[in-house]
């Protein structure tokens, strides 16, 4: 069938099935419907069919979502007389029907994934040059070098590619500061990483003042280099040495390409993931948006910048001259003025780098409320609705992606609705017991079925939730300030790689606990009504029930919120991989290294013929292995070459009955040993894609919320001693916590 | 984490327990408030309506043409179109219209009342009220409760009127002890129709009619029937049985009568009872020159004296055709138009008269005579009428509102809730959660149409109100008079936009309103089993009563054979084995009927004629108690019975909660041929006609006796409402119906189609037909699904 033909067919069914949906039928036959509707979308759920299939489950949720719709508009207002009931229905009513319609474009968006992409194979003869953008502004030093080794690390003709890092840290107004410390230390670090970028052979480029933040410094490198595409990394975003390879490839047959995008994969947890000890079997929180929602917008050509591990082509850029600068999310928006223009853009689904995220509450909502203003902005200042030279769906696309930020508006009202009724008798939603069970219930079944089959993979059940509302709090001031004054908002950068150094309760959490503390309290009162209000008792404990599924969200955020401690500067990440040891007295042993961070790296040693330690008690020219002592290993190279040894310092021993396990930590001063780290680390993507396959799994409905009330229960007995342990400092902190 | 699990489901539990709380308040609270409906004078308690000769009555229902007694003078006029009257509760209200000639209403002297009440009601504070035409003319004290009191007053003069004329009647009532909810229900009072009734001048001549607008005022017996007493020269085949067909339908048009009976008769009778009309109907006039001696006939007017002064209609004609042009005139203009007719006449049984309602409309309490009204009690209740037209069509789904303006002066405690049943069945409760001094405006109370249907509908609307108060039942706290709750007549009904579409079979507007029969100019069919006058009497009642719902009179063609009808809506009428097996074989009756057989044999024994006021004793206890009995337990005990289980809790808990059944999803659709039960008395059953898509409506019973008496029985104000589904059964042992409602209906529309309007006849018939919504939303979405798919795979990037 051709695509108009498609199009009608589709148009008309659809009509149908919508004048079907907006029938007034009675309250049985919809709940007869939404039964059979539950029926079919688990079995297809059970079979994870997909193709057409998909789709069906799709449309099956769509139905009783529309019907929840028109049930929820024609039959649960209030009447207009009663205002004081009115005005606060009709706001929880258009925070619902909000949701609906982010649901619907969300939906739409992933109706049906594309297939990975393959990257074309060009000669290397034939393969454009490219320079590698790495901006910075106040990174340190380690970081950067184990960035930059990367990036040097990249597998690509030497001649064709050059990498610069642009250093917004020591621009000339830094180190011309009338502040006397930002001076010193701006030309401290102007010259301490113009030293390493010559040690890597790295271009470094600073400019005269900070303007335009992130933008302002990318345009500063495009206006000093010369090669067909640009590669952008954060400092902290290390490439795998086959990023160029799997990217580079689709620029030269796709003229009109201006992005190849690449996930974001992040080799630490965010402070959520860390608070909740889900680092290692729940799929992080970006992994929704990185393996699903970019590589759903890539079906409808609307994959957009994300500000790093991207390639861009310099012609496109120059097209609307430079990255633009007028939200504080220069990367989507410089992406939708592509977008609009013509070009067009294209996702890799395999993680290419390996990036830290925001590690302490403060820096991750940090990260959020730019992300959110920044898209705000967007929505502002270039609605995609009506952004000329857009597809429709594009325009869809960016809507959703703008439209997501408001959530901590509706998700407030959500939590505070329920009170208004529980604490205040106000009706807001006219609702019968059989009607809640029939239309409610259902509605929320479907949308919890529905997110489980498209997201359950990357996203357990209720996680959504409770990220939404962990972000809530503090991002509302944020959003309501970008809308009061949306030329506000400036760029920060999102510190990361911050350690704590005690657990403690973020001083940003307060508002947490007696929200916590106002929803349990209403959960008391409900009980009470139930008992003292017999004849109201069936809406009671509807809307408590309600609350107390607030109360399980807001008691397993305060375990989220309560930062674990976290010792370990950088965080390591599981490889495997041989190597030879060489011990201070000379030496030479056998071994794998089992773990690495760009600071140091776990070493399994085994005596050289291979033989188990005899004992356990391995020896080293005689003596024991002991903290403190140096050794050096060599490992082959991604590449194939032999490597130069690596120092290292033994910061722990533990022996086993096979081997010895030894922590050390790199002792680099040349950029070659920069190059080793980089190698160990992050020149094999393959191991991290791995990593991520194993945790995504979807864990079921069923399943995920039984994990989900488990882990609440503990997370609130956690905050909550937390905060007693904060209230009495002189108990050991770290009991709190086990 | 085991903890977790067994709060939450005890969580679970309570959450659901909670739920069906709130649908089993709704059963329990209408079993005691759903008060009748107000045809439905038996009500709670014992039967008031007994058919019990009664020797003290004023006229004997058994009395015969030329004995004797107080009644042939026919100085009485009975005042109660229902019947005997009980009046519950602490706040009682009927008002209705009775018709009487210019004569009568000038030689009207006095009221007769006699009453007997509750020995709970306390006389203090418990006051009978009557007012004809707005004006008091009683006003007594409710103080006799061991014996009936008779109460006679005079009727001021210049009261009464020519034509209609407005009893109301008001019984006030409190406790004389108990202040609680539950006694309210102890308190009633009957009024007795056989000895209530107006009184004339001696020598006044009550029952003369000179006009064939003087019709209305023939008026009803102690039981609210009126007779027509149609003579033909040969009653045992009766050659005029169109003619009389035809008769009765202009007669009960005409005299607006609210439950026609037609007897037939070869015999001129002397004279005739209240609420009797005789009409002789004559192949030509000459023939009854001889029926007595000084009967004169009377060659243009259309009436002449019996020998007891009252009058019989004559109908006269050379030829059939001249006979039926001569009953068209009876016919009143307004009917004779021939647009449909949108009009109930509900003035001999409700006043003000029922509001029709073609579509979606706000109708103020005021205009259908519900007043401003203060209130002292505990159990307050007022009802309301409105008709709906034919082909209404939006049971299943529809949902009406009461718009309430009240004041509440007390505060009311838990447990306090408005009630409202629809046709005497509970439809919604809505508990009260009001404080002292709060007024309410437009508070919606929100009704399911599932109990509306065709024609006139009842709304009861009943304020439960517990109060602190009378929870301590201080000594007079009955007695206070402080008003507790006021309700405005701006209060409101909302009838919302509803689905049109006539359906069959469908016995409610087959009885409601004449559907599909009584719709436009066009001939009515009727096939009779034999030609005995029993037969043509019980087709006559049945085609009196229809017509007089429907508003319209159509004329009548009895078919000789059952292939002339074969496509064409008709009406078959006779005894089950003289019916042809093909009649009932469409209608889902079966061949074999025995109880009906047994009914009919039981019924008179060795009487070979047929008094139409045969004495039907019916049992001492409320049968329709009885059958609400056994139905509570069924209720009680799912419709297994004592099977156990979770599958029959749930299906219990599913029956509470939605009033949804497992059958209901999954429907039978051969459905076995109905045999009625024990003591089916007549039936009635709508099917397809042989041939095409036309409606059969059968009227069977075990003998021809039967058919007559039953339905008159069926056709009394209080039962004929219950006429429902595609067969009904009316069982005289219980004096209940049993409804077998059709599992598929045709549809015939009644007007050009609109997409508005389909919508909400879909909407209507996939919510009665549970599982096809389900199905066809299913096929639809599985067509979108790849639909979607084909679209998805040519777009964007694969």
């Amino acid at each position: 069938m051709n695509k108009a033909g498609a199009g009608l067919l589709w148009a008309s069914v659809a009509l149908i099935v919508a004048a079907l949906a907006m029938l007034p039928i009675s309250v049985q036959a919809h709940l007869v419907y939404s039964c059979a509707v539950i029926i079919v979308m688990s079995v297809l759920k059970a079979f994870r069919a997909q193709g057409p299939w998909r789709l069906i489950f799709i449309v099956l949720g769509v139905s009783i979502i529309m019907r929840y719709v028109y049930w929820r508009t024609t039959s649960t207002l209030p009447p207009t007389g009663e205002l004081h009931n009115f005005i606060p229905a009709i706001l929880l009513y258009s925070a619902e029907m909000y949701v609906i319609f982010t649901v619907g474009l969300n939906l739409f968006i992933v109706s049906l994934p594309p297939r990975p992409r393959e990257c074309p194979v060009i000669a290397r003869d034939d393969l454009p040059t490219v320079d590698v953008f790495v901006p910075t502004y106040n990174e340190e030093r380690a970081l950067l070098a184990a960035t930059l080794a990367a990036a040097r690390g990249m597998d690509y003709p030497a001649d064709k590619l050059t990498i610069w890092l642009l250093d917004d840290g020591s621009t000339d107004e830094k180190t011309n500061s009338d502040d006397a410390l930002t001076s010193i230390a701006a030309r401290r670090r102007r010259e301490d990483l113009s030293r390493l970028c010559e040690d890597f052979g790295v271009r470094y480029l600073t400019r005269a003042e900070n303007k335009h933040a992130k933008a302002g410094n990318l345009n500063n490198g495009l206006a000093h280099s010369t090669s067909e595409l640009i590669a952008v990394f954060d400092a902290d975003h290390a490439p795998a040495r086959n990023f160029l390879m799997e990217t580079v490839g689709f620029f030269p047959g796709d003229k009109k390409l201006f992005l190849v995008q690449t996930p974001h994969f992040f080799i630490n947890a965010d402070p959520i993931e860390k608070n909740l000890d889900t680092f290692r079997k729940m799929p992080s929180e970006n992994e929704m948006f990185n393996s699903i929602i970019l590589r759903s917008l890539d079906k409808w050509n609307a994959a957009y910048f994300c500000g790093s591990a991207a390639v861009l082509r310099r012609e496109a850029i120059n097209d609307i001259g430079g990255f633009c600068h007028s939200s504080i999310t220069e990367d989507c928006e410089t992406s939708l003025a592509l977008h609009a223009r013509g070009w067009s853009s294209a996702y890799v689904g395999k993680p290419l780098i390996a990036g830290l995220q925001p590690e302490t509450y403060t820096n991750f909502i940090g990260q959020r409320s730019r992300w959110a203003q920044g898209m705000i902005q967007i929505m502002l200042f270039n609605f995609p609705l009506f952004k000329s030279g857009l597809t429709l769906a594009q325009r869809f696309c960016y809507m959703s992606s703008g439209f997501h930020w408001m959530f901590p508006v509706t998700r407030a009202i959500f939590l505070v609705a329920p009170l208004l009724f529980l604490l205040f008798d106000m009706r807001v939603f006219v609702v019968s017991g059989g009607e809640f069970i029939a239309y409610v219930l259902s509605y929320m079944l479907i949308s919890l079925l529905m997110q489980n089959y498209l997201y359950g993979s990357c996203r357990w059940p209720w996680v959504s939730e409770l990220y939404e509302y962990v972000q809530m709090i503090h991002l509302l001031p944020a959003v309501f300030s970008v809308l009061a004054n949306p030329h506000k908002p400036s760029f920060r950068v999102t510190a990361k790689n911050v350690t704590q150094s005690e657990d403690r309760i973020a001083d940003i959490g307060k508002p947490f606990f007696i929200l916590f503390a106002i929803l349990a309290a209403t959960l008391a009162v409900s009980i009470w009504r139930v008992f003292d209000s017999p004849h109201v008792a069936g809406l009671v404990l509807t809307v408590g029930g309600w609350n107390l599924l607030n109360l399980i969200i807001a008691g397993c955020a305060l375990g989220a919120i309560s930062d674990r401690r976290n010792l370990r500067g950088f965080h390591r990440i599981p490889i495997t991989r041989r190597c030879e040891i060489t011990t201070a007295t000379g030496e030479v042993l056998a071994g794998t290294v089992e773990d690495v961070s760009i600071s140091g790296a776990g070493v399994r040693i085994v005596n050289a013929d291979g033989q188990p330690l005899a004992g356990g008690q391995p020896l080293a020219g005689g003596q024991p292995l002991r903290p403190g002592d140096a050794l050096s290993i060599t490992f082959r190279m991604c590449s194939g070459e032999a490597g130069t040894p690596l120092p290292m310092k033994i910061r722990s021993v533990k022996a086993g009955p096979e081997a010895v396990y030894v922590g050390c930590a790199f002792v680099a001063t040349q950029a070659a040993h920069y190059a080793m780290i980089a190698d160990l680390a992050y020149a094999n993507a393959d191991q991290w894609e791995q990593f991520q396959k194993e945790r995504q799994s979807n864990i079921g409905l069923m399943q995920g919320t039984i994990w989900f009330l488990r882990m609440a229960l503990y997370q609130t007995r956690r905050g909550l001693s937390f905060l007693l342990a904060r209230s009495r400092p002189e108990r050991n902190l770290a009991e709190a916590g086990s | 984490m085991k903890r977790l699990v067994i709060s939450l489901l005890t969580l679970g539990m309570a959450v659901f327990s909670a739920l069906t709380l709130h649908a089993q308040l709704a059963p329990d609270a209408g079993e005691r408030a759903a008060s009748p409906a107000p045809f439905n004078i038996g009500g709670n308690g014992a039967p008031p309506a007994t058919r019990q000769k009664d020797d003290t009555a004023p006229s004997s229902p058994d009395m015969r043409v030329g004995s004797g007694g107080e009644a042939r003078s026919r100085t009485s006029r009975y005042l109660l179109p229902m019947g005997n009257l009980r009046l519950d509760g602490e706040r009682n209200t009927r008002a209705w219209n009775i018709f009487l000639t210019g004569d009568e209403a000038e030689t009207a002297t006095g009221l007769q009342l006699a009453y007997i009440n509750a020995v709970s009601v306390m006389p203090e504070a418990s006051r009978l009220k009557v007012e004809i035409n707005g004006r008091s003319v009683l006003d007594v004290a409710i103080d006799s409760s061991d014996a009936q009191r008779i109460v006679r007053v005079p009727v001021p003069a210049g009261l009464l009127r020519a034509g209609a004329n407005t009893i109301d009647i008001t019984a006030e009532q409190r406790h004389r002890v108990a202040c609680t909810v539950e006694s309210t229900y102890e308190l009633w009072t009957d009024i007795d129709a056989a000895r209530t009734y107006l009184t004339f001048a001696s020598g006044a001549r009550p029952g003369r009619l000179q006009s064939l607008d003087d019709i209305a005022a023939v008026g009803f017996d102690a039981f609210g029937e009126t007779t027509l007493t149609i003579v033909v020269p040969s009653p045992r085949d009766s050659v005029l049985g169109e003619e009389i067909l035809y008769l009765s339908q202009a007669l009960a048009v005409r005299g607006r009568f609210a439950h026609p009976v037609v007897s037939i008769t070869g015999n001129l009778p002397g004279g005739s009872r209240p609420g009797e009309l005789v009409v002789l109907l004559a192949p030509s006039p000459q023939q009854y020159a001889a029926t007595g001696p000084d009967a004169p006939v009377l060659p243009h007017a259309t009436f002449r004296s019996l020998r007891d002064g009252s009058t019989a209609l004559v109908i006269a004609g050379e030829t059939p055709e001249e006979i039926y042009r001569r009953i068209a005139l009876i016919v009143p203009q307004n009917i004779r138009d021939p647009s449909p007719s949108s009009t109930v006449d509900t003035a001999s049984l409700y006043s003000p008269e029922t509001t029709f309602s073609k579509g979606a409309s706000k109708l103020a309490f005021g205009m259908l005579g519900v007043e401003t009204q203060e209130f002292s009690g505990r159990r307050f209740t007022t009802s309301i009428t409105v008709a709906l037209p034919m082909d209404f069509y939006t049971q299943a789904y529809g949902e009406a509102r009461l718009l309430i303006d009240a004041g509440f002066a007390v505060d009311m405690q838990p447990g306090s809730y408005f009630i409202v049943s629809v046709n005497g069945r509970t439809s919604s409760v809505l508990p009260l959660d009001m404080t002292a001094g709060k007024m309410v405006t437009q508070m919606p109370i929100r009704i399911p149409m599932h109990h509306f249907r065709p024609g006139v509908n009842t709304i009861e609307l009943s304020g439960v109100f517990r109060t602190a108060q009378d929870a301590d039942c201080a000594p007079g706290t009955t007695l206070q008079r402080d008003p507790r709750f006021a309700l405005f007549d701006s209060s409101s009904l909302v009838i919302p936009d509803f689905g049109r579409m006539g359906t069959t079979p469908n016995l409610a507007a087959f009885s409601a309103r004449g559907f599909p029969y009584w719709r436009k100019e066009s001939t009515l069919y009727v096939y009779l089993a034999d030609q005995e006058s029993a037969t043509v009497a019980a087709a006559a009642t049945l085609l009196a009563n229809v017509s007089f719902h429907a508003q319209r009179v159509m004329p009548v063609d009895i078919v000789p054979h059952i292939n002339a009808i074969q496509q064409q809506n008709a009406l078959l009428i006779g005894a089950a084995g003289k019916l042809p097996p093909v009649a009932l074989a469409q209608t889902g009756l079966a061949f074999d009927m025995p109880s009906l057989q047994e009914s009919a044999d039981t019924l008179l024994p060795g009487s070979g004629t047929v008094d139409t006021d045969a004495p039907l004793s019916r049992p001492g206890i409320n049968p329709a108690n009885a059958e609400d009995i056994r139905e509570r337990w069924q209720k009680r005990t799912g419709p297994e019975g004592d099977a156990p289980g979770t599958f029959a809790a749930f299906q219990q808990w599913l029956r509470s909660t939605f009033n949804l059944t497992v059958d209901a999803v999954f429907p039978r659709l051969n459905t076995p041929p109905y045999s009625p039960p024990n003591g089916t008395l007549i039936v009635l059953a709508q099917g397809h006609s042989m041939l095409g898509n036309y409606t059969w409506t059968v009227m069977t019973a075990g003998s021809a006796e039967a058919l007559e008496v039953g339905i008159k029985e069926l056709t009394e104000p209080v039962m004929w409402p219950q006429v429902d589904g595609k067969i009904t059964a009316f069982r005289q042992s219980t004096y209940t119906v049993d409804v077998v409602m059709p599992a598929w209906v045709d549809f015939i529309p009644m007007h050009p189609p609109e997409l508005f309007n389909l919508r909400m006849v879909a909407a209507n018939w996939l919510s009665s037909n549970l599982s096809s919504y389900a199905l066809v939303m299913l096929l639809a979405c599985a067509l979108l699904g790849l639909a979607s798919y084909l679209v998805l795979i040519q777009v964007g990037r694969r």
